[in-house]
């Protein structure tokens, strides 16, 4: 039956049914394995009540890490989300701690260094942003 | 030989449609040059490994585009390979945001292989192949949300907090703008389901006829991922672009003319 109604197909679709068949059936059978991949960006996320922001703070200030260098006093290891902190942001925790791990120095640097989390929602009655942060770690750097 | 013969010489413009398409993929050659050194820990010499990289895609594909060169071709899908290799060696690379080459990828994949399994350089049969691999990538995209999330996906705050994550170092008025819609549950909702039916209607790129409407939902859904989110999945809308309302390459004349 499904045969018939292949070969019933014009030659050009059925080149796209082929071509289909091999990256769909390539995409969940094999998964992430170039070419293939099941394109899951966000598709599970586990269920939360807020949203989670990485922050990075230079004396007081949002910066990116890369702004610094001679990271002293600051567990690149330590960066991921607490207990209980859902995040679709992971990727950029590892960017962060790549280049902490890769620019560290043996002294204190002049520069105080806050990493941590701001925790958003919106009130659903008020429609205002609720805000709270947690500060996971504290050290020191030098601006590059 | 007749197979990789090329259908037009420097002296022609291309197509547009392969003209975009070609933009599609030196777009994916520009993150390469960027994220090479963060990816490699910022050892020595890996700036210049992710600009080499970046460049010889640009040539390769520059080549592809004008002679239409297949070994140029089957060069670019070898190099993103490459690119995709480190990627996944790195263990600070952060995968999940990483599929962006892969759908330029895909079509080209199936527009060279076209010629070698159907023994045809037909213009048609490779511009339907390639809407076979972006068909699926679509699909699955909307398949991998339906099986991760189910009908959490729908929720509001599933949505709405992914959108509230990206506001914060989003300039104004994007902040404005993702605060707004993470603040309305209806919006929030509708945008998830519209996004989610445009992917699942990937499977209907299979029909010319539905083409145009299916293409445009996505090039919709693309644009409200950048201005809400932030992910800027220009190529894969250029590509959309390219083989909605473009040609990839001319139909080869049967004998070139005399004189």
């Amino acid at each position: 039956m499904l045969n018939r109604r292949i070969a019933a197909l014009d030659p050009p679709r059925r080149v796209a049914l082929a071509a289909f068949a091999v990256f769909f059936v390539g995409g969940l059978d094999v998964g992430e394995l170039y070419p293939f991949s099941r394109f899951s960006m966000y598709a599970a996320i586990a269920p939360r009540e807020e949203a989670a922001i990485p922050t990075f703070r230079a004396d007081g200030q949002d910066v990116s890490p890369e702004a610094l260098t001679d990271y002293f006093g600051v567990n690149p290891d330590g960066f991921a989300a607490p207990e209980g902190v859902v995040t679709s942001t992971d990727y950029i925790l590892r960017e962060r701690a790549a280049w902490v791990r890769a620019h560290t120095a043996t002294t204190p640097g002049p520069v105080t260094v806050e990493i941590g989390w701001e925790l958003w929602r919106i009130d659903p009655q008020t429609g205002a942003l609720i805000r709270r942060a947690l500060v996971l770690q504290t050290g020191s750097a030098r601006w590059r | 030989m007749a197979l990789s013969r090329p259908a037009w010489g420097l002296g022609t413009r291309p197509p547009w449609g392969r003209l975009t398409f070609t933009l599609a993929l030196c777009l994916e050659a520009v993150p390469k040059a960027i994220d090479m050194p963060e990816l490699l820990h910022h050892a020595e010499g890996s700036g210049a490994l992710g600009l080499g990289l970046a460049l010889a895609l640009v040539a390769l594909a520059l080549r592809w585009c004008w002679r239409d060169d297949d070994r140029a071709g089957w060069a670019i899908v070898a190099l993103f390979g490459v690119a995709w290799l480190i990627e996944r060696a790195s263990a600070e690379g952060h995968q999940g945001v990483r599929h962006g080459s892969l759908l330029p990828v895909s079509a080209l994949i199936a527009i060279l292989a076209t010629p070698r399994v159907t023994g045809s350089r037909s213009a048609a049969l490779a511009q339907e192949a390639a809407w076979g691999a972006v068909a699926a990538v679509y699909t699955l995209a909307g398949l991998s949300k339906v099986l991760g999330s189910g009908l959490a996906w729908f929720s509001p705050t599933n949505l709405g907090l992914l959108i509230l994550e990206r506001a914060a170092d989003a300039p104004e008025p994007l902040m404005s703008l993702r605060l707004a819609v993470a603040g309305s549950p209806a919006l929030c909702v509708a945008l998830a389901t519209g996004a989610l039916l445009a992917e699942l209607g990937g499977a209907a790129l299979l029909w010319p006829r539905a083409r145009p409407f299916v293409a445009l939902a996505l090039i919709f859904t693309h644009v409200g991922i950048a201005a809400l989110m932030g992910y800027v999945y220009a190529s894969w809308a250029l590509v959309l672009l390219a083989l909605t309302w473009g040609r990839l390459r001319h139909d080869p004349s049967p004998e070139a003319p005399a004189g």
